[in-house]
């Protein structure tokens, strides 16, 4: 037991040590490179002609993607397999979720009160699922282990044997690179693909919910045409009573293009954050070695934030969509 | 037309500079998101010393307004990122 004891006081903390000093080590004898940035995600797989769908090759967003899942299907059977009965005390990795899960459900409830069950399960998933995206970007390997293909501008780099790998270098001043590499991951946020179609299922679902919370009635909200009834139906009209309908149907229509621009916001919002702090933490990988440290926890810290903004959004915005639009709402209440 | 006027390596160097200055100019659109996030956070911490209780409350609204308001500046990033890498 005391040598067991002894053992667990020490070992990590020299595992921490043993890793920084070989970072130093390896960054001596292959100095790293200045990142090259690519907006658009790089295909690893050879491409497919599938004719009118284009040409498709797997991605390394995509992988990432395929790998957060994995990472979150783990999560849910060790989960499952944490509660022995309903009412037990969860074990393992249950023992991590339910907090969060109760956080959020709690969140959920004070937010939008009698529909909360049905926005839930939208609310938690896309946060859990941008969540882990988001982390596994300060993965080590991502977007530094991959394909070297060769590029015929001169903006590569050169390579250097390593055993069975090849090694990027920084080419010297006078001479010119002529290699890039192709990683394996790359973090999905990075990917506008990833972050547009997050957002689609999002908006997507909140008019859904809208439909459900409301009927046909919801329609009102962006075509408002009851104001038109109403004039007609009335026996004396004013000259006020001539305009009111035309400014309602006008507003009723800016509430359509605003659920469009939600769609870009999001969509922007992820992206950007994410693909500025790719890039900052190559930038700082390659200019300072200790020092990169404090832009990691940042990172941990703004893709956290941006994971949660994106599910609150998602939130604030289907509790809206629950909500009668406005008067009219009492209008068919009385009607 | 600049190529008639210069020197095809002189010609990449202006429009490489021309780039950058344009990232530059876009990330001008920083300074409005910067103040609107300091008026933010003034008003957030004046609420919650008024009222602590409600911390919690205001502590997520102002999450949120302060993602609205992030996102002017992160667009501007991304013109700028957009305008040097491609």
């Amino acid at each position: 037991v005391t040598e067991n004891k002894r053992r667990r006081f020490g070992f990590k903390r020299w595992i921490v040590l043993a890793l920084i000093v070989s970072q130093f080590i390896f960054a001596g004898i292959f100095p790293p490179i200045k990142p090259h940035i690519e907006l658009a995600a790089e295909t690893i797989t050879p491409t497919v002609n599938l004719g009118f769908l284009g040409i498709v090759g797997l991605t390394n967003t995509l992988l990432m993607v395929i790998l957060a899942d994995l990472v979150l299907i783990l999560a849910a059977i060790g989960v499952s397999r944490g509660y022995k009965s309903p009412d037990s005390i969860p074990a393992g990795v249950a023992g991590v979720f339910e907090p969060i899960i109760e956080a959020i459900r709690n969140l959920v409830e004070s937010v939008s009160g009698r529909w909360a069950k049905q926005i839930f399960p939208w609310v938690a998933t896309i946060l859990l699922f941008v969540i882990t995206v988001n982390l596994m970007k300060l993965l080590p390997g991502v977007e530094s282990i991959g394909w070297v293909h060769e590029v015929h501008d001169t903006s590569g780099y050169n390579v250097q044997d390593a055993g069975p790998f090849q090694i990027l270098v920084q080419p010297e001043p006078g001479e010119e690179g002529h290699y890039h590499i192709e990683p394996f991951f790359r973090p999905a946020s990075t990917d506008l693909n990833f972050t547009l179609s997050i957002a689609l299922v999002a908006m997507t679902m909140v008019q859904v919910i809208g439909f459900r919370a409301n009927g046909p009635i919801y329609l009102t909200k962006f075509f408002n045409l009851k104001p038109f009834v109403k004039m007609w139906v009335r026996r004396k009209i004013g000259a006020f009573d001539l305009l009111m309908p035309f400014i309602d149907l006008f507003v009723g229509l800016l509430e359509l293009i605003a659920e469009f621009a939600r769609i870009i916001s999001f969509t922007f919002r992820l992206f950007g954050a994410m693909f500025a702090g790719a890039i900052l933490l190559g930038v700082t990988g390659a200019l300072l070695l200790i020092v990169q440290l404090p832009f990691l926890f940042f990172e941990i810290f703004i893709g956290s934030i941006q994971a949660f903004v994106f599910a609150m959004l998602t939130l604030v915005f289907m509790t809206m969509a629950t909500h009668g639009h406005g008067d009219h709402d009492d209008h068919a209440a009385a009607a | 037309m600049l190529e008639e006027q210069m020197s095809p390596e002189a010609a990449e160097f202006f429009a490489n500079a021309i780039r950058l200055l344009a990232a530059g100019l876009a990330m001008l659109g920083t300074v409005g998101a910067g103040i609107g996030l300091g008026i933010i956070g003034n008003g957030a911490v004046q609420g919650i010393a008024r009222n602590p209780d409600a911390a919690g409350t205001i502590q997520v609204n102002m999450i949120l307004i302060a993602a609205f308001t992030e996102a002017v500046a992160i667009y501007c990033l991304l013109v700028a990122l957009v305008v040097i890498f491609t």
